[in-house]
């Protein structure tokens, strides 16, 4: 068991009353699945994602990230959880623009305070892995979108995470990038890496082992 | 890390060079205009430090003035046993002294041998010492030194008196520094001085105040202690014996520059505008990062899920600060470096930017650096480390309304300081033309006066010949209406005054006038306008015990009309002056002083060798030039040697007004540099706020605002702070200028169209600075504005 979710509630409170962004949901990942996340606008994807990842809060329910209990870790000790557990994919890629390739990738090694010698050679074996060495000393402005997704996709495996927490990855792409996008994820997947997507797309959807449907934060099959 | 941050922030600077730029250079110009002004008000709040006995040292007063009578320091020091020692300055004299080729005319200064005693003057060439001062003897300046003798060593080389066989030898040659009180060329002893000048013997009474006195009490001594000691000297000794009722004080010296030079008023507005530029750039600086930080948080946020700490992050920021804020310090000091000496040019001043030696300096480029560099840094910190990183990912800035009205608040205050400037810049203006404008009563622009300068010449007899010569043919010219020798010029009188008694009237009514002799037709040739009363006239066989006042004495007195009242110099029994006429109060000094009562005295021409210094040559209107060439020809004989000085007779009162262009260059300039300043805040703000309303203006656009609509609708929210700029600045600045206006006599009125004029120019500058931004958001297509939707 990779992660449990018991009864998570999530609201805010707008003109007095408690609007829901999740209620009561209930979910256990296994480690190796491939999970898409689907339901309309506004329909709590993203913020499940995020409660997931732990860099947003829920009020009420358990979650257990391979037997710790999140939801009384302090934010520190959550942070390190994550660091070392997890990595993020965004629809918008979110690579630092004033780094090249190469630093893009090597910057969350920096935080994780990896040795230089051994940050060179994970930057370089991650640069090999996704054929990309030629761009290395790109700046992410001169890459197209599917190549901005793929360096997004090498630096969130650059440290050998356990999950992969992927928001509509393939949002800003055109189905040609998107299909091949969807056709690595399903490569790492085999490789052994558990993922959770958001997605609208119906075929995406059919990469992953199980679909999840939100409707008005609620979990509906 | 700290590898990974510089590059970082390398690249960053690279893709905003406009804001790192307007944000280096905003903080390197405060600073470097700071510290101009710190080392302007530093140089004069030190001034005299560097004697080391400062705190024992004080100047003898008599009342309020600085003058003392000669006899009264031997005195002081027989009979107050406090007083360790003691100087007289007696800077009356002055003759032409040679060296080679080189010839000057030197006021020599006259000095008791407790002179190096009392004062600790840093020495060049040679050491204090006991021979310094001996009988012909002189301490000289550095830069007379450099004048007289250039390279060589000047110890021990000898200066001709006049063209004598009296040489004085120098003993020495000492730096004055700038900041020094006392400032002299050269120093001989008053043994020295009846040697050269027999007429000082004696000179010294119980009645004349022809010196400066300064003593050094024994450590500890409190001067208050002293004063029954003092007051006894005068009952003793100032006529009239007994009933003289002067008082004396001892002012520290350490205040004395204080007191009687420097103009404070002046001062602490200059502290308050280094303050302010400092300030309001400071303030700049940190708001700019601020946005700038803010605009970064996306950045943030993606490093927060790659695992950066707030300690990481806080760490990236300081770094970025601290080497902004360094580069900013490295320009300021550029910048002083490069502009110092053109704002010691301008100011006549001796300001010298030297870190090493200037302590306080140093601390303070450290103390500005660290402040800006803490604050610029943990400000935006705050920001970057608070809030969810999902929150920062979604690239919506912050919003903090009580950080935006602080930030309104601190743009108010830049633009008081600006209109205050500004409206300052004006009316010192208004000022100074005022007092340039304002009729002298004398006619200025067609009196040309030739400096004599009668030092020059070995035959002193043939000499005055020449000029007597000269005089006559000059009078003769077509060109010329009128001549007149002269011991005074207007903004050339001297600090002669006396007492008089009129004749009639009780003891109590005794004026003090200042004294004036001037030569035949002097008014005649100045224009001068009698109010009552005849001019000097040579008819009469008396000539010499009339006098002519000006209306100031008579109204003072009490004089209806000139004829038939007679004045007795010094006492009631003394010399009787018969008074001829009366002129109008003419500015014979700059009009910033009140009129005093004036005597003038007539001199014959036979003895011109004893008091006449300028010859006065009236022309006809506009043809000054041709009587130039004229005089320029008689000249010429006068012999190879000497020089033709002259000046026209307005030259002189207004160099009186000088110190007060200095100060409108000087407001001037920090008032254009605020407003700069200022609009580079606004600058940041105004794009701050534009990027937040950008949803706001792009509804509005599709629902049917036109550009103009909407340029009003950004700009109105920023005129309305710079208008309540304006109501916080008008009274501010108008207490200021009233304050500042109390010193001159005559004084412009302080028009309303000062401040409109100052409110209009901030107003025009702001709505530009803001214009710029807020043309930009309003020409943007609306689609651009809501497509993040």
């Amino acid at each position: 068991m990779l992660l449990q979710l018991n009864n998570i509630f999530k609201w805010v409170n707008s003109g007095g009353q408690r609007v829901f962004l999740l209620k009561d949901i209930n979910l256990s990942v296994e480690e190796g699945e491939f999970i898409s996340v689907m339901g309309p606008s506004g329909s709590g994807k993203s913020t499940l994602l995020n409660v997931i990842g732990m860099l947003d809060n829920f009020d009420e329910g358990e979650y257990n990230f391979l037997d710790e209990p999140v939801h009384t870790l302090k934010e520190k000790h959550r942070a390190n959880l994550y660091k070392q557990y997890i990595g993020f994919v965004f629809q918008s890629y979110h690579l630092l623009d004033d780094l090249t390739v190469k630093e893009n990738l090597e910057m969350p090694l920096l935080y994780k305070k990896v040795g230089s010698s051994e940050r060179k050679s994970l930057v370089a074996d991650t640069l090999d892995r996704f054929n990309i060495v030629g761009k290395k000393d790109l700046f992410p402005a001169q890459l197209s979108g599917g190549q901005q997704q793929l360096v997004g996709i090498a630096r969130a495996l650059i440290s050998s995470p356990k999950l992969i927490l992927a928001d509509e990855p393939t949002g800003n792409l055109n189905s040609k990038q998107g299909e091949e996008i969807m056709e690595l994820f399903g490569q790492l997947n085999k490789e052994g890496v558990t993922i959770i997507q958001v997605t609208h797309s119906e075929k995406n959807a059919t990469y992953g082992s199980r679909t999840i449907n939100l409707l008005d934060g609620r979990k509906i099959n | 890390m700290l590898k990974h941050n510089v590059q970082l922030f390398i690249r960053n600077i690279k893709k905003n060079k406009g804001t790192f730029l307007i944000n280096v250079l905003g903080l390197g110009v405060g600073i470097s205009s700071f510290l101009v002004l710190f080392l302007y008000v530093q140089n004069d709040l030190t001034y005299n430090h560097f004697h080391k006995n400062l705190s024992d040292i004080y100047r003898v007063r008599e009342g309020e003035g600085i003058q003392t009578k000669g006899l009264l320091l031997p005195q002081m020091l027989q009979e107050i046993p406090e007083v360790e020692n003691g100087t007289r300055i007696f800077d009356w004299g002055g003759n032409r002294l040679r060296h080679g080729n080189e010839a000057f005319f030197e006021n020599i200064h006259y000095v008791d041998q407790g002179f190096f005693k009392v004062f600790s003057f840093p020495f060049a060439e040679g050491a204090s010492h006991e021979r310094n001062l001996e009988k012909f003897g002189a301490v000289i300046s550095r830069e007379m030194a450099d004048k007289y003798f250039g390279q060589e060593p000047a110890l021990g080389k000898q200066l001709q008196v006049d063209f004598s066989d009296q040489y004085l030898t120098v003993n020495g040659v000492i730096d004055i520094p700038a900041n020094s009180s006392i400032q002299f060329h050269i120093i001989a002893s008053y043994e020295t001085g009846e040697a050269i000048n027999p007429w000082m013997k004696g000179i010294h009474d119980w009645y004349n105040t022809f010196s400066n006195t300064y003593v050094l009490l024994k450590e500890g001594s409190k001067p208050e202690a002293l004063q029954h000691k003092l007051q006894r000297i005068v009952t003793e000794n100032f006529l009239p014996v007994g009933q003289n009722t002067t008082k004396l004080n001892l002012l520290p010296f350490k205040d004395y520059h204080a007191v009687e030079e420097s103009n404070q008023t002046l001062i602490v507005i200059l502290a308050i505008i280094a303050l302010g530029i400092i300030g309001i750039a400071i303030v700049n600086f940190i708001n700019l990062n601020i946005t700038h930080a803010i605009a970064r948080i996306r950045e943030v946020g993606i490093k927060k899920v790659h695992g950066a700490t707030k300690r990481t992050l806080f760490f990236q920021i300081m770094t970025e600060s601290c080497a902004t804020s360094f580069a900013a310090l490295v320009l300021g000091v550029v910048l002083i470096i490069l502009l110092l000496p053109v704002f010691n040019g301008l100011f006549e001043t001796q300001l010298r930017f030297d870190p090493f030696q200037n302590q306080l300096l140093t601390v303070t480029l450290f103390v500005i650096w660290g402040l800006v560099s803490l604050l610029s840094g943990l400000i935006p910190s705050l920001f970057w480390t608070r809030g969810l990183t999902v929150q920062s990912l979604k690239d919506t800035p912050l919003s903090g309304n009580r950080a935006s009205a602080s930030r309104y608040a601190l743009i108010v205050v830049q633009f008081v300081i600006a209109i205050v400037l500004i409206a300052g810049t004006f009316l010192v203006r208004k000022q100074v033309n005022a007092m340039i404008e304002k009729d002298p009563k004398f006619d200025g622009k067609n009196v040309i006066v030739v400096e004599l300068d009668y030092w020059q010449y070995e035959d002193q007899e043939k000499a005055y010949q020449n000029f007597y010569r000269i005089a006559k043919e000059m009078e003769t010219d077509p060109y010329v209406e009128s001549i007149s020798f002269s011991q005074s010029v207007p903004g050339n009188y001297n600090e002669n005054y006396n007492t008089f008694y009129p004749e009639g009237k009780k003891k109590e009514e005794a004026i003090g006038l200042r004294k004036a002799y001037v030569g035949e037709d002097y008014f005649k040739t100045l224009g001068i306008e009698l109010w009552s009363g005849s001019d000097f006239d040579p008819a009469l066989a008396s000539l010499e015990e009339g006098v002519v006042l000006n209306r100031k004495a008579m109204e003072t007195l009490g004089y209806l009309e000139a004829k038939g009242q007679i004045l007795h110099e010094s006492s009631e029994t003394g010399t009787a002056y018969r008074v001829v006429g009366a002129i109008e109060d003419f500015s014979y000094q700059g009009v910033q002083r009140e009129v005093q009562p004036l005597v003038h005295f007539i001199r014959d021409q036979k003895n011109l060798a004893d008091w006449g210094a300028f010859l006065l040559i009236k022309t006809k209107p506009s043809a000054s030039i041709q009587t130039l060439e004229t005089l320029k020809d008689q000249w010429e004989e006068m012999g190879p040697s000497s020089n033709l000085n002259y000046f026209f007779a307005n030259d002189k009162l207004n160099e009186h007004y000088k110190e007060y262009m200095k100060i409108e260059t000087l407001v001037a300039w920090f008032s254009i540099l605020a407003g700069l300043l200022s609009c580079m805040g606004l600058f940041a703000l105004a794009s701050h706020s534009m990027a937040r309303r950008k949803k706001e203006i792009g509804i509005r656009k599709v629902n049917g605002a036109t550009i103009g609509q909407i340029l009003a609708l950004l700009n109105k929210d920023f005129a309305k702070w710079v208008g309540l700029a304006f109501v916080i600045a008008v009274p501010l600045s108008w207490y200021a200028m009233n304050q500042w206006l109390e010193g001159f006599a005559y004084r412009t009125s302080i028009s309303w169209w000062i401040f409109a004029l100052a409110g209009c120019i901030a107003l025009a500058i702001a709505l530009l600075t803001v214009s710029w931004q807020s043309f930009k958001a309003a020409t943007n297509n609306p689609v651009n504005a809501l497509r993040d939707e």
